[in-house]
């Protein structure tokens, strides 16, 4: 069937379809608007995303210098715990300080150790424990464990057990002192970088720029362990040691001090065999340096022992003539050969302690600043040097009049007016860098007077070179 | 009249399109051209630039991610360095030295045997040392923190009243700088008399139960910084005052 239609049919028609197809556009314009404001709003976050990344990328540098900056604050930090190899020499040295201290170690556990790195890990540091179950007595133990804490590697006693012992009476009478059953448990740190960081960022130049972090480094502090200054007291009494006695005993001779003279007596024995060893190595050794050096540690060692038994009168130390005539056989008599035949320990004895202490209180005014402190007592000591000191003194004295020669360069220095009217430095060419000082401007290399040369311009501080050794004034001083 | 067009339709005039239909198309045709002209200019060009301006920025902003992603590692390696560095400072001053208060307490009997603080003879059977418990649970724990316990067993010794030797020492312990240094308390005596039976002396001794806190070594070491501080700060106004 045909359709026809009138005119007025046609007319709406054309203009019903007409406005279809407007609407169609219209459609299209309508979705495509909706498109642009989309597109308008990922614009406006693209450009505060390049905005923020553009801050943060600007701020690369300084991020960069404080990675750096800690890794040197790790590092430094760091070096209060063991490293592998120590780790693995562990037991060597707790057999050392066996040996020292002279507990006997009956049980050593290092499982913790041994087993190390098998199990994975997220953390750097790795925690490592060891138990120990030995006998001593209260004055050993104190030895071994202060061995432990004073080692320059951090080792912590975290747990402690002792149990009191009885001395032991052979039948000949001989008595033993009384060692105690002790069990303790020791532990560590081992750091591994690795587990945490599996590749450090590769910084550029990152050695010449940890060089030019003098200052933001100056703020790392090296870490200390807390120390203790233990002097051993051997006649102490031990606390673990049962002190009951019986009442013919305390009348006559105190046990407990016969225990102690005969502990005595053989700490001597111990010291004196060591030191007649080392002299038997000296004849030995062939190397003429090394057989000095030796010698001159023997002759120190030697003194200090000729001190001790200058302290100690055997006829009040010990309470039997049994007792006094074993000190002279096995200590006194074969000391006194010894010294026969080596003349030159006879100068080393108390002034060197006392020399010692004097060099370390110079040390100690030295460090904190009062160089003013040092050159005097350096001055007194050097006042009472002997003509002919002995090896081990002469040395002594040479430290001090090396270190009152650096506080008198330092007193020096500080007493040199310089003042600093202004500076121009040279980043890129540090050799160009002028300071102002006193009204004249130098350079790297120029020299103030005769004895002082310029040597560096920095931001806060100059260098100068005086008498040889590098001295830094702050310009703000 | 009527007028017949005889012609054959392929002869005769075609007819024009009569005016009520060919206007509405004109403008018909009209509209719809330019509502086709503005949808090709608004997907073709506004919406085509936009899209190339976008495009551009996230090229631009893709070409800074490696710079970024460069900038995160470091931010998490600076982050991994501190976290190490405040663990090994912890690590550092978390140690007791075991040997510093062993031989204060030895000396602290010694100077008893010597007459020092009214005199006593204290014999240890055991002692132990245990470390600071984890903290469990909710809740802030009160008091300063503790760094462990040193506990001990054993005898004040005496003939007549091993008591009274127990409170001299119990007393030494706490009037001590050891004390005062390295504890955060001490618990109160107790115990029993012991008469041994034996003709041993001291005849009698009084059981010694005590188990001493220490300090917290962070703690402890903080105190130490803090009276260092006030120390220097007190230096430096006396220094200021004489000038």
């Amino acid at each position: 069937m045909k359709l026809v239609l009138n005119r007025k049919q046609k007319a709406w028609t054309i203009a019903g379809v007409s406005f279809a197809l407007v609407l169609a556009c219209a459609g299209v314009v309508w979705v495509d608007h909706g498109e642009i404001e989309v597109e308008r709003k990922k614009i406006s976050d693209a450009k505060s995303r390049i905005q923020k990344a553009d801050a943060t990328i600007s701020k690369l540098k300084s991020v960069e210098d404080r990675v750096l900056v800690e890794r040197v604050r790790v590092k430094e930090y760091t070096k209060i715990l063991p490293l592998e190899k120590d780790i693995n020499e562990f037991v060597r040295r707790i057999t050392e300080f066996e040996a020292t201290s002279g507990v006997e170690v009956e049980v050593l556990d290092d499982k913790s150790a041994r087993e190390r790195g098998k199990t994975k890990t997220r953390e750097a540091f790795v925690r490592i424990i060891y138990k120990i179950e030995l006998l001593a007595n209260a004055a050993q133990f104190l030895e071994f464990t202060h061995l432990f804490e004073s080692y320059d590697r951090f080792v912590k006693v975290t747990e402690l057990a002792i149990k009191g012992g009885d001395p032991k009476i052979e039948k000949d009478g001989t008595i033993f002192p009384a060692r105690h059953k002790i069990s303790m448990v020791l532990e560590t740190y081992v750091y591994t970088p690795s587990n945490s960081i599996s590749q450090p960022v590769e910084i550029l130049n990152a050695d010449q720029r940890i060089s030019a972090l003098a200052e933001e480094l100056a703020d790392v502090e090296s870490l200390e362990l807390e120390s203790y200054d233990f002097a051993s007291a051997p006649r102490r009494r031990d606390p673990f040691a049962n002190p009951r006695r019986s009442p013919v005993e305390s009348d006559q001779i105190d046990v407990e001090s016969l225990e102690k003279q005969q502990a005595l007596i053989a700490e001597l024995e111990k010291e004196l065999g060591e030191i007649l060893k080392s002299a038997a190595e000296e004849q030995k050794e062939k190397d003429v340096v090394l057989r000095f050096e030796l010698g001159r540690r023997i002759d120190a060692r030697a003194a200090a022992f000729a001190n001790r038994l200058r302290e100690l009168d055997p006829e009040k130390s010990f309470s039997t003539a049994e007792l006094t005539r074993k000190y002279e056989n096995q200590v006194g008599k074969p000391f006194a050969q010894f010294l026969a035949e080596r003349p030159e320990v006879a100068g080393l004895d108390v002034p060197l302690k006392e020399l010692e202490k004097q060099l370390d209180k110079m040390r100690e005014t030295y460090g904190e600043g009062n160089w003013a402190d040092t050159v005097a007592l350096g001055t007194a000591l050097l006042q009472s040097r002997p003509e002919a000191a002995p090896a081990e003194m002469a040395s002594r004295f040479r430290d001090v009049e090396e270190l009152m020669a650096r506080a008198q360069t330092r007193l020096d220095f500080a007493r040199i007016e310089l003042a600093f009217n202004g500076m121009v430095l040279a980043k890129d060419a540090p050799e160009r860098s002028v300071v102002i000082i006193n009204g004249r401007a130098f350079s790297p290399g120029d020299r103030f007077d005769e004895a002082l040369v310029v040597k560096d311009v920095r931001p806060t501080e100059v260098a100068f070179i005086f008498r040889g050794e590098e001295l830094l004034r702050r310009i703000d001083d | 009249m009527i007028t017949i067009n005889l012609l054959p339709s392929e002869y005769r005039k075609a007819e024009r399109t009569p005016l009520v239909v060919f206007l509405p198309l004109i403008a018909g045709l009209v509209c719809v051209l330019s509502a086709g002209a503005v949808a090709g200019y608004v997907r073709f060009s506004w919406l085509a630039e936009v899209r190339t301006e976008r495009e551009g920025l996230d090229q631009t902003y893709n070409e800074k991610k490696p710079r970024l992603a460069y900038h995160d590692n470091l931010l998490k390696e600076e982050s991994e360095y501190q976290k190490q560095a405040e663990t090994i400072k912890g690590i550092a001053s978390s140690r007791i030295l075991m040997t510093k208060r062993l031989d204060e307490l030895c000396n602290l009997i010694a100077e008893g045997d010597a007459g020092q603080h009214g005199g006593f003879v204290i014999w240890l059977k055991d002692l132990n040392v245990k470390p600071a418990r984890e903290q469990r649970g909710r809740g802030k724990q009160k008091g300063p923190k503790s760094g462990g316990e040193i506990s001990f067993k054993g005898f004040a010794l005496a003939d007549e009243a091993p008591l009274q030797e127990m409170n001299k020492f119990h007393q030494a312990i706490k009037n001590s700088e050891m004390f005062r240094d390295g504890y955060i308390g001490m618990t109160d005596p107790k115990g029993s008399v012991q008469v041994f039976g034996d003709d041993l002396t001291p005849s009698k001794g009084w059981s010694l139960e005590m188990a001493m806190q220490l300090k917290d070594p962070a703690e402890r070491l903080k105190e130490i910084a803090e009276e260092r501080n006030l120390q220097a700060k007190r230096e430096a106004k006396m220094k200021g005052n004489r000038r």
